[in-house]
């Protein structure tokens, strides 16, 4: 009934007992579970997803289980990253979270990795793996992840979370990946990180789980669909939606002429340092149009020069540069309508808001600039700023 | 009709509902709908050769638009359409 086989691990009673629930199930049975006890699955960050991924894989056998992050646990974390205690707040969270998983099941080899992921590292961590679990928290490191999935023919159940939203996908090889669903990431500034926008630990943890189901059918065995699928889930409206891709066959790294067949430098393929390469993906050509701050003070000088500032009214509110008006985006028609001046700089947070704008001003026939860096470049210069007083809430 | 589901930080950025509906039969027209209520947010979904921009991915019923297809692409009535971008918290 339990065949003996020198590759597969040795079965004891103690994993009889401790797998029967899963291995009553028609799609994993005995040679299911000794496909997981075989398999060597890599979690990429030990995070929120990572955390929820890790501790279902490692409960349900997978025999080698890999962490790799170079970060150490902060009382922050502690909301959704289950793998960690405060007792281990400043322990590099691969340490942490291997000793979580081995006394959750000592059959699993966990490997710790305590390393920041890069081109220069990659290869050799992924091609000692069979599947690669994504639970990283930033562009470049995603795009790398897909790249080095690719190139190795690995596949990748690939997630990502922000607020109360949630994005899974698996890529399998040959069939799609993530550069085809989003050949380049969002113009830098336009999409928060969770430390901006926040983000609700449970629901992280949905997310992991389900990367955790995800893996555990390809790793037994149950045959995925042919055809790429991106689950979507809206923890606000408790909704999951399904969509369905195909291989791109423009896919710059997997279609049928790729140009990407090797890996690049992906801080700077997502403009991961500074306004100058924004231009990659932004609206237009921000050279031509571009101010830094200096000339955006000076501009602000010429009477004929309105500073028209995109931010909301509350963020308005909060500070502004001074001589600036507020208008939202949705408002700028009514603005240019009620006034006269044809020339705008237009100043939003970070300069991408603030780029659009002034694209869009330019097509309209005004003469419109915008500041790069935005308020946030201003502020560090130290330059004059007007903040309203702001009073305590009232209770 | 069509319903327009868009990607909450730009239904934020321009005030806008995160689901609407619109009359469109293709997504230029889907564009010019969507710019006529909320000025410029065109140019934040779409370059001016026609296209949607590439950090976008937009699915029409469940199916994704493909790169080579253009902004003429139909839209059959009462279908469903999401723009994603994608978000990068782990």
């Amino acid at each position: 009934m339990y065949p003996e086989d020198a590759n597969q691990p040795r079965w004891t009673a103690s994993m009889m007992a401790r797998y029967q629930r899963q291995m009553v199930l028609p799609q994993v049975g005995i040679e299911g579970q000794q496909r997981l006890l075989a398999s060597r699955v890599l979690i990429v960050g030990a995070g929120a997803l990572g955390s929820a991924a890790a501790t279902y894989l490692a409960a349900a056998g997978v025999g080698t289980l890999g962490l790799i992050d170079g970060d150490t646990v902060d009382i922050s974390n502690l909301h959704r990253q289950i793998l960690h205690d405060e007792s281990h707040i400043g322990v590099l969270k691969t340490r942490s979270g291997a000793q979580r998983l081995r006394a959750l099941n000592p059959d699993v080899h966990i490997e710790e990795h305590p390393e920041f992921l890069s081109a220069d590292n990659i290869i050799r961590l992924f091609s000692d793996y069979d599947l690669i679990v994504n639970g990283s928290d930033n562009f470049p490191t995603r795009y790398l992840v897909n790249d080095a999935s690719v190139l190795l023919h690995k596949p990748l159940v690939d997630a990502a979370i922000l607020k109360f939203e949630r994005q899974l996908a698996v890529f399998l090889p040959g069939l799609g990946c993530y550069r085809c669903l989003f050949p380049s990431p969002p113009p830098p500034g336009t999409v928060p990180d969770c430390a901006e926008a926040g983000i609700l630990g449970a629901v992280a943890g949905v997310l992991g789980s389900m990367q955790a189901v995800e893996a555990l059918k390809l790793l037994v065995g149950i045959v995925p669909s042919q055809q790429g699928n991106l689950l979507l889930y809206d923890a606000l409206s408790s909704s999951w939606h399904r969509m369905s891709f195909e291989r791109n066959p423009d896919c710059q790294i997997c279609g049928d002429r790729p140009t990407i067949t090797e890996l690049i430098d992906y801080e700077d393929f997502c403009g991961s340092r500074g306004p100058s390469t924004t231009t990659q993906t932004g609206p237009m050509n921000l050279s031509e149009f571009a101010m830094d701050t200096d000339q955006a003070a000076g501009l602000l000088k010429d009477p004929t020069v309105a500073g028209v500032d995109v931010r909301s009214p509350e963020e308005f509110r909060q500070g502004h540069i001074p001589g600036t008006q507020q208008c939202s985006m949705e408002n700028l028609d009514k603005w240019v309508g009620n006034n006269t001046t044809h020339r705008i700089l237009v100043i939003c947070a970070s300069g991408v808001r603030s780029a659009y704008a002034a694209q869009y001003l330019r097509s309209c026939g005004y003469e419109a600039w915008t500041l790069v860096g935005g308020t946030n470049a201003w502020n560090n210069t130290g330059k004059p700023w007007v903040q309203l007083e702001s009073r305590a809430p009232e209770f | 009709m069509i319903t327009v589901h868009l990607p909450p930080d730009l239904a934020h950025e321009f005030g806008a509902e995160r689901i609407l509906t619109v009359e469109a039969h293709d997504c230029a027209e889907l564009l010019h709908s969507l710019n006529l209520r909320y000025p410029s947010m065109a140019s934040w979904l779409a370059t001016e050769d026609g296209r949607f921009r590439q950090h976008l991915s937009v699915f029409i019923s469940g199916q994704r638009l493909t790169a080579r297809e253009v902004l003429s692409t139909s839209i059959p009535d009462r279908s469903e359409v999401w723009i994603l971008r994608a978000i990068s918290g782990g």
